[in-house]
């Protein structure tokens, strides 16, 4: 299975939940002091793996704003020596359990960082939804154990420094800690540790896309079939996304308006990328094929018609609904289209240099179009129905460069268009207690509701004395496991 | 006919059928991975170094790949078996 940040973040919300659980009831030989100690331990590196994920992906400047006040406290827990040492009587032994839970919760928020470090910076409201989503997610967990640790810390006068930092945690993390279910998924989860020796589909990607992009991009090894091996496979990877995107819309993990728009948006692509399969049969540009590029060709469209495809058709919605995890497969085609974008790039990148640039495309000598290029030279070679290098501003030539040039932008509508399908596609949000939603903790506000976990309400600012504690109340989730 | 001019005729067959493939309206996408073969194919006449000749089309793909089939019949001692096998699975894979 892949791992991807998503499958990780319920991962650590399972962890999370977990704590808070096993926090009301004691570690059988140990202490509040200790559970207390072990937790604050732990801190500085959990803050530093959330400080981590709230940064790894860059946004603009007018966004930071958001998640500005739980930076600013995390940073301080980060850099503050006295808790792993916490100086309380009875805390000399801390207890594994706790500080190891909330350590391995940290490792997970630091691989979901590493992950994330690749991605592009996030400019459409698409990926701004998606990075609001990722700052609840992460915050939650945060928002979690920052509950769960003031609850040990009891009343402790040597904690108090601690106490006011996870007082502050508290107030600064709770709203976000409260965004539903609903509101936080995004095309961020997609994001996955792939290796290239994988043999499933997100592996036959990850090797076509290098050898795809590098095979277009050398002025050297770049032929007309290439561009056209490109152009074949990115016709199959958009139909697999809609074929995926239809079965994943009849189960309800896509919303219908959702699917709709990314299905327009694909059928778009698909017809854009059609032509530059074909090329037109006056334009050549000849060379040996590229072995790399043509073997990750061949091994993608294996791999596809070997996991779903069957007597040479698409497997119906059910039987892939049987036989995947169709959440994680659609997924993996949202990677798919991004690598698809890519190839839209470099393909328009080197169609836009051979046209411009004088000799690259060779033309059928009959097809020349332009009076002033019809010489002796042209009229010989038609007549032998020969090749000429193609003259700058040829038909044949611009009409390629106009098709990759609309294959990338209608290739950029579709992976935005199949990016927004990723929003979560109806609230689990029940109309009782709502604490375990979706696989993910949410913290609720709502009076007259047990609450999950420890708040504070303070109409004056983080830390005044005024603070009202309510009593925390653990409960179990309503469903055994995460949602994967 | 003469061996050279047999496989460029061949390759404008494929070529050709490539194009009827994914001009297709196919619902199964099967077209879509006939023409990818296609391109497959095409890829190993450029191996040889084959110059496609630029030929009007038959009425569908399928009539193409006979075409590409009989003209690579004709320049037999020509054609490496790896290029007869690759045309032959494509043509039994292409709907009538």
């Amino acid at each position: 299975m892949t791992a991807t940040v998503g499958t990780l973040l319920d991962d650590v919300h399972a962890r999370a939940w977990d704590l808070c659980s096993r926090s009301s009831e004691v570690e059988e030989g140990a202490s509040h002091e200790q559970l207390a100690a072990g937790l604050l331990a732990a801190w500085p590196r959990l803050a530093n793996a959330a400080l981590r994920v709230l940064d790894a992906v860059h946004v603009e400047p007018v966004w930071l704003d958001d998640a500005s006040g739980v930076r600013e406290v995390l940073r301080a827990i980060a850099g503050e020596k006295s808790l792993a040492s916490p100086s309380v009587a009875g805390s000399e032994v801390a207890p594994a359990g706790s500080e190891h839970a909330v350590l391995a919760i940290a490792t997970r928020l630091g691989v979901i960082a590493d992950m994330l470090s690749g991605e592009r910076a996030a400019r459409t409201e698409v990926d701004r939804v998606a990075s609001l989503g990722l700052q609840a997610n992460t915050v939650a967990v945060v928002h979690a154990v920052a509950v769960t640790t003031l609850a040990a810390l009891g009343d402790h006068r040597e904690l108090e420094t601690a106490r006011w930092l996870m007082r502050g945690v508290l107030v600064r993390s709770e709203r976000h800690a409260m965004t539903p279910t609903v509101e936080r998924a995004g095309r961020y989860e997609d994001v996955a540790a792939i290796s290239s020796e994988d043999q499933s589909l997100d592996g036959a990607i990850a090797r076509w896309l290098p050898a795809t992009v590098a095979a277009l991009g050398s002025p050297r090894r770049v032929t007309q079939s290439a561009l056209q091996f490109a152009a074949g496979d990115a016709l199959i990877l958009i139909a697999t996304a809609g074929t995926v995107l239809n079965a994943a819309a009849q189960v309800g993990l896509v919303r219908d308006d959702r699917a709709d728009r990314a299905r327009a948006a694909l059928v778009g692509a698909h017809e854009a990328w059609r032509p530059l399969v074909s090329w037109p049969g006056t334009v050549r540009l000849n060379g040996v094929r590229d072995i790399e590029q043509f073997e990750a060709s061949r091994q993608l469209r294996q791999v596809i018609t070997d996991n779903l495809r069957e007597n040479r058709g698409w497997l119906p919605p059910e039987t892939l609904s049987d036989r995947f995890d169709l959440g994680s497969l659609v997924g993996s085609l949202r990677r798919g289209l991004h690598g698809v974008g890519n190839v839209a790039v470099a393909h328009f990148q080197t169609m836009d240099r051979l046209v411009r640039s004088p000799s690259q495309l060779w033309i059928a000598a009959s097809a020349v179009t332009q009076t002033a290029y019809r010489g002796y030279a042209t009229i010989g070679a038609a007549s032998r129905k020969g090749w000429v290098p193609m003259p700058p501003g040829e038909p044949a030539g611009l009409d390629l460069l106009a098709g990759a040039k609309l294959a990338l932008s209608r290739t950029t509508l579709a992976v935005a268009a199949l990016d927004a399908s990723a929003a979560a596609s109806r609230s689990q949000v029940g109309a009782g207690t709502l604490r375990w939603d979706g696989g993910r903790i949410v913290a609720y506000r709502a009076d007259g509701h047990p609450r999950l976990f420890e708040t504070v309400h303070s109409p004056e600012p983080a830390g005044a004395r005024s603070e009202r504690q309510t009593p925390v109340r653990l409960g179990g989730p309503d469903q055994p496991s995460p949602r994967r | 006919m003469n061996g050279s001019v047999g496989l460029a005729r061949a390759l404008g067959h494929v070529r050709n059928a490539m194009v009827a493939f994914v001009a297709a309206e196919d619902p199964s996408g099967e077209s879509l991975f006939l023409a990818a073969e296609c391109l497959d194919l095409e890829g190993l006449f450029a191996e040889l170094g084959v110059e496609p000749e630029l030929l009007d089309p038959e009425p569908d793909a399928r009539a193409s790949l006979d075409a590409a089939s009989h003209a690579l019949a004709g320049a037999r001692p020509l054609v490496p078996l790896a290029l007869w096998a690759g045309l032959q699975a494509v043509r039994a894979r292409a709907p009538r």
